[in-house]
């Protein structure tokens, strides 16, 4: 997960020696350490945080050890149990096909964490560079890399993903890279913005005046005082990209029909909604909206507790 | 100021116009895949890919083609034209009036919450918007149709409207939950921008200015505070245009409405790749346009705003 920064903080403590560091920067140091202790403490009081850890790891558990606990077939069909209710030994019912829900649903699940994984770590990558380029970059080069970051944000997610559908081969590599592809530009707009204000103050400065190169002050002193801002970015990109993912599977052009994902699942069960069967439409459903939670809850009550020891305003 | 709006209207004609050659380009990425395509695997030998490549244009130089797709996308009855005043309305009329529920019902959220802030109510309301942005659209007209017009037979189910069904009472019935999926989906995100808006012009000097003169709160607030913070929400309503398509698309397949994403979904179907690329087309023209326009207005209405 970006924004750990442990990487950032050896390597701040090993550049002590080369360069004289003045007395104000040593003292923000021992405080910035003294804080750290806070910060997991300050960690420890986020309900938030661990309620979304925990909704994570469940459904992390859920997708990826479930089907090797629950050995039900979520591809054998039987007649008999079609659109059959919640019951013995099925406890989310069947689908028209009479096939497992449960042992469908956990299945489903798996496609869908990797994909919004996957696809947030790519939009974050190219966004981190695009956005540090066009907050610090010199020359052309940054408003020319705004541009075609506005240019890609204007396009609705859904449109090339729709378009790329007839030429590209549909399967998990695709959509990690289509949407990752896609996505990057709110990242970049975020860290833009986060970075114009970081590289504005003293220490920017300071570091300059040292002779510090541009990639150095860019990952060195910029990013780690953005971690918050990475963190958002991140946790979003996810959220996204797995909403694009799940619009586009249920508008019939996601990942092709035997292998179940939530989104086709409830697809698939429009129809047969109107003959009541709520079980199909509802935990789809439910462990769409858990992820999104469970996601934003856990950045959101991380950022919280790094918000303080970064020195930014706290709300 | 008449640099800037020049400048920004020279991005936004240069931003469409790299859309229109990537969506054009994504076509031709490989010359047989379209034919191939609307072949099928059973038809698609190489002799019949160049028959149906020189009957639909496509062995000539990529240039040509780029420049007859745009001619039939600009010309007066072409097929621009043609999605504009068609389909187009379709779908402004949802997503103007859901966003526009949508930015109403968030500015009450966030008003209700910053006057009692620590209030059951306010912890109410801030959980139901946090759950609430985390419901994909599709999932939640489904459920929508489901209570109000099967269980509960309260408005008309998905479809198209028979003929007895017109004037504006069916119109309004027919339109209530498409929008209501569109403003319940984005309430969140707008209750949140209003919050944090209200909250960062709560804090200015003129606040302060203001209650030591002995305004009341309320008068603070409704004239002072909110007018400031409206302001920059403009620039953001441009920004989650393109998300908020992305949702539009969805419940314009489900309510069956004839909109723009609707076309875009039939004619990928039905492999018209003319009509998808110029639906592409008008969707960018309609996001690149908006945010051109919350430029110019956020200018306009804001003087403060740097020209460079």
């Amino acid at each position: 997960m970006p924004g750990g920064g442990s990487p950032f903080e050896s390597r701040r403590r090993e550049s002590r020696g080369g360069v004289g560091l003045t007395d104000a920067q040593e003292r923000a140091e021992a405080r910035e350490s003294a804080a750290r202790g806070r910060t997991a403490r300050r960690l420890l009081h986020e309900h938030g945080f661990w309620l979304g850890t925990v909704l994570l790891a469940g459904l992390v558990g859920f997708a990826f050890l479930g089907p090797h606990l629950y050995h039900q077939s979520p591809y054998a069909i039987n007649a008999n149990l079609s659109l059959a209710g919640p019951g013995r030994g099925r406890p989310l019912g069947s689908d028209v096909l009479g096939r497992n829900e449960l042992a469908r649903l956990m299945l489903g699940g798996q496609a869908f964490l990797l994909i919004g994984c996957f696809s947030a770590i790519i939009a974050v990558g190219v966004g981190i560079v695009v956005g540090l380029v066009g907050a610090l970059g010199e020359g052309t080069a940054p408003s020319l890399l705004m541009w075609f970051s506005d240019t890609v944000l204007n396009i609705p997610q859904v449109v090339p993903l729709l378009l790329f559908e007839v030429l590209l081969v549909p399967n998990v590599l695709t959509f990690v890279i289509v949407i990752g592809g896609t996505g990057w530009p709110s990242v970049a707009r975020m860290v833009r913005a986060a970075a114009l204000e970081a590289g504005a103050r003293d220490y920017v400065e300071a570091a300059r005046a040292q002779g510090a190169s541009g990639p150095r002050i860019y990952f060195r002193h910029v990013l780690p005082n953005i971690r918050g801002t990475l963190l958002t970015a991140a946790s979003q990109q996810a959220n996204q990209g797995v909403l694009v993912l799940a619009t586009v599977s249920f508008l019939a052009f996601g990942l092709p029909p035997p292998l179940p994902n939530w989104a086709n699942m409830i697809a698939n069960s429009f129809g047969s909604i109107q003959s009541g069967a709520w079980w199909l439409v509802i935990p789809p459903g439910v462990a769409f909206v858990l992820l999104q939670i469970g996601v934003n809850l856990t950045a959101d009550g991380l950022h919280r507790a790094l918000e303080v020891r970064t020195g930014e305003r706290v709300r | 100021m008449m640099r800037y709006i020049a400048s920004r209207t020279a991005i936004a004609l240069l931003s469409l116009m790299a859309i229109s050659l990537a969506v054009f380009g994504l076509l031709h990425l490989d010359a047989a895949t379209p034919a191939a395509a609307i072949l099928g695997i059973r038809h698609d030998t190489p002799a019949n890919i160049a028959a149906l490549n020189r009957a639909m244009g496509l062995n000539l130089p990529v240039p040509v083609q780029y420049a007859h797709w745009l001619s039939t996308f600009t010309r007066p009855h072409g097929a621009g034209t043609r999605i504009l005043l068609g389909n187009l309305p379709v779908t402004l009329e949802l997503l103007g009036l859901g966003m526009g529920f949508s930015l109403l019902l968030g500015a009450w959220v966030a008003l209700y919450q910053v006057q009692r802030p620590g209030s059951r109510g306010e912890k109410a309301l801030t959980a139901a918007t946090y759950i609430m942005s985390a419901v994909p659209g599709f999932w939640l007209a489904i459920i929508l149709v489901w209570i109000f017009t099967l269980n509960f037979l309260w408005l008309p189910p998905p479809g198209p409207p028979l003929p007895d069904q017109m004037g504006f009472w069916w119109w309004a019935r027919f339109e209530t939950l498409p929008v209501a999926t569109i403003a319940l989906t984005t309430v969140g995100y707008w209750s949140r921008q209003f919050r944090s808006a209200l909250e960062e012009a709560l804090r200015s000097e003129y606040v302060r200015t203001a209650r030591a003169k002995g305004l009341p709160e309320r008068r603070i607030l409704y004239r002072h505070v909110l007018r400031n913070a409206v302001l920059p929400l403009i620039a953001l309503a441009g920004l989650s245009l393109p998300n908020a398509l992305n949702t539009v698309i969805a419940v314009e397949v489900i309510f069956y409405l004839p909109g723009a994403g609707r076309l875009l979904i039939n004619s990928v179907n039905g492999l018209f790749f003319t009509t998808a690329t110029s639906v592409a087309m008008v969707l960018a023209l309609v996001t690149v346009g908006a945010n051109w326009l919350a430029d110019i207005s956020y200018s306009l209405i804001d003087p403060r705003i740097e020209y460079h």
